[in-house]
């Protein structure tokens, strides 16, 4: 064999071997091609956001399983369908495609598209132009916004009722402001028209004429009181207290808020039932279950029956209601003869947030606060209802005590109201100082009148003894009624004390301040003699009455 | 010999070439190693290892240049022996590299 033989040889094996590589490469590149595309299948499968890729010209060649999942089309509706499709509004699409050829990519394009059944969903593009089965495609994942938009919703919705609280809050204010002023000016018409009645004769014409502004005067002055227990503060209360005041109290305001269609009817069976708690919270449950019985009302009209009785279980076995103790129960029942409710809706009535009124009308949140505040008084709360029944709440609160001697003393004191002891009476409104001058020296009293703190400081200072009881109004400039009765007490600790005040004022703070007794504004000749009489007879009997 | 790359390294000592690391360069990237290779057959060695071992990935290009550049011309040197050392390691290499044998008569794989 000769060189060029040799050579021919070489080539030949040469010419294989590159066939050989050339099999190799090619059987190396289609591995390596089904491994990518089965990576690329694996990672699009498992990322939770949709993904689609798409050509240019609209056609969807790539749609991965979330995208199939929140759009609703299956793999081949994606590719029957064209992009703008999917758009809410298709012209969109136009303005993304303008985008992404003047950004090179797009991040965070705002869009809506629209689900197989035609609902709308906020989504947000991230898009980039790639290669895909040999065509120049748009490669996008779908960042799903519905459950932002839905927080975002409900962080709004909260700021607004956090705005709202605020607003209440100063209108709170501005109204307990208002009634303060409201009472100072009713405590001198009060007294003035008492002592206008006092000085006419049985005969007078104009007695009739007084008395009916008197009465007129009583409903301003319950106005005042109900916008006084609006304003009251959330800061809760644990004290016993007669349950017919507060529920009375929320049924006035709710039938002023009563559609003339709807009769509320109020029925007080056990009258001097205390019960121990906190007595806006019995406001509230009462105010809450009429809305609700008002709200199921609303268009056929109908009766509310609230019901204050006394209820008694004699062993456990006879309760057929949970976390309640044998014993006696004051039950205070709401009750309407509305559409009722099914047993669906009574399973989750007290759940919180659970509505069957509509967005807007109702947060759902009104019997979970009456259940919830029902369990802090150590009761429960039951609730019947049929459909075309009507409803009926009851509300179990462990009874504390039954005092008709409360009462009778009150009735004793009416008539014992006059004296003859020596009284310092401070207020910075003169018409207040000199209506009560007389109303009291006309009871028989020894009045000495202040209008500024300051001084009747100093008179006391000079004179402890001269006085058997301090009068003094609160809220006054310089000095308050609380610090100047403070300033006394520190000199003469068993000096009698009766703080008038046209605000509503928590008791509990004033109880350790040695402060004998607090009268609400405006009172009448009668309710202030009574006040001065219990606190001085007090005094000389040293008996907690 | 040494060559350093990005993601991968040859060395070039006592007749035994080692790559390590992750060869993936375009098929005009290889001109390097090609001419790496070209000195070694002209240096006409008496046997030759290579030693992939620690060579986590080579794409297809790099699987074209061993095979042209370095096997093949290797097969034209009468009475060289080629051993290739590879792992179990990696898939590509066990799904690959037994197909190198076709391309030179006095060829060894070995695995471990």
């Amino acid at each position: 064999m000769d060189d060029k033989d040799r050579e021919i040889v070489r080539l030949r094996r040469r010419i294989a071997g590159l066939e050989k590589t050339l099999q190799i490469v090619t059987g190396y590149s289609g591995r390596i091609e089904k491994n990518l595309k089965h990576l690329f299948e694996v990672v699009s499968d498992t990322m939770p956001v949709p993904l689609l890729i798409s050509t240019e010209a609209g056609e969807i060649l790539f749609s991965n399983g979330k995208a199939q999942e929140i759009f609703a089309y299956s793999e081949k509706d994606f590719q029957k369908l064209h992009g703008a499709d999917l758009y809410e509004h298709p012209e969109d699409r136009g303005i993304f495609l303008k985008m992404l050829a003047d950004r090179g990519e797009v991040r965070g394009f705002a869009v809506n598209l629209k689900k197989a059944d035609g609902s709308a969903v906020p989504v947000s593009f991230f898009s980039q132009p790639l290669v895909f089965e040999g065509q120049n495609c748009i490669l996008t994942v779908i960042h799903d916004l519905s459950e932002i938009r839905k927080e975002e919703e409900k962080r709004l919705a909260m700021e607004r009722r956090l705005r709202q609280t605020h607003k209440l809050e100063a209108i709170g204010t501005m109204a307990g402001g208002i009634a303060h002023d409201f009472n100072n000016i009713l405590a001198v018409i009060f007294g003035r028209l008492e002592l206008a009645l006092m000085m006419l004769s049985e005969e007078s014409a104009v007695k009739k004429h007084i008395r009916n502004a008197l009465t007129a005067a009583e409903r301003a002055k319950e106005i005042t009181r109900q916008i006084l227990a609006f304003c009251r503060k959330t800061e809760e209360e644990h004290k016993p207290f007669y349950i017919k005041y507060a529920v009375t109290e929320a049924v006035k305001m709710i039938k002023s808020l009563t559609p003339s269609n709807i009769e509320t009817r109020l029925r007080i069976e056990s009258k001097s039932a205390i019960i121990t708690g906190d007595p806006s919270q019995i406001h509230q449950i009462v105010m809450n279950l009429c809305t609700n019985a008002n709200y199921a009302l609303r268009d056929r009209g109908g009766v509310i029956e609230i019901l204050i009785e006394q209820v008694s279980f004699e062993s456990q076995k006879k309760i057929m209601i949970p976390n309640l103790s044998p014993g006696a129960y004051i039950r205070l029942s709401v009750s309407d003869n509305g559409p009722g409710m099914d047993k669906n809706v009574l399973e989750r009535i007290f759940d919180p947030f659970f509505t069957t009124k509509p967005p807007g009308e109702g947060t759902g949140m009104g019997l979970a606060v009456v259940h919830g505040i029902v369990q802090n008084h150590g009761g429960a709360v039951t609730v019947e209802s049929q459909p075309g029944k009507g409803t009926a709440f009851h509300c179990y609160f462990p009874l504390a005590a039954q005092t008709e001697q409360v009462c009778e003393s009150a009735s004793v004191q009416k008539s014992a109201r006059s004296g003859k002891e020596k009284i310092l009476f401070v207020d910075d409104e003169c018409d207040i100082l000199d209506t009560y001058h007389q109303m009291l020296t006309d009871l028989g009293y020894h009045v000495t009148i202040l209008s500024e703190s300051y001084n009747a400081l100093d008179f006391f200072k000079k004179n402890p003894y001269h006085s058997d009881l301090l009068i003094t109004d609160n809220i006054m400039p310089k000095m308050s009624g609380r610090e100047l009765a403070w300033e006394m007490l520190k000199i003469r600790p068993d000096f009698p004390v009766i703080l008038i005040t046209g605000r509503e004022i928590g008791e509990k703070n004033f109880s350790e301040s040695g402060i004998s007794l607090i009268l609400p504004k405006p009172f009448t000749q009668n309710e202030i003699g009574n006040a001065v009489r219990a606190v001085l007879d007090k005094k000389c009997h040293g008996t907690d009455q | 010999m040494n060559i350093e790359g990005d993601a991968y390294r040859l060395t070039w000592q006592d007749n035994v070439i080692s790559l390590s690391g992750k060869l993936s360069l375009m098929l005009e990237d290889y001109a390097e190693l090609e001419s790496v290779f070209e000195k070694i057959i002209a240096s006409k060695p008496s046997n030759l290892v290579l030693d992939i071992r620690n060579l986590e990935y080579l794409n297809s290009s790099g699987i074209k240049t061993i095979c042209v550049s370095l096997i093949l011309e290797a097969a034209d040197i009468e009475g060289l022996g080629m051993k290739i050392l590879c792992s179990n390691q990696y898939t590509w290499q066990k799904e690959t590299v037994p197909t190198f044998e076709d391309l030179m008569d006095n060829m060894e794989i070995f695995f471990e």
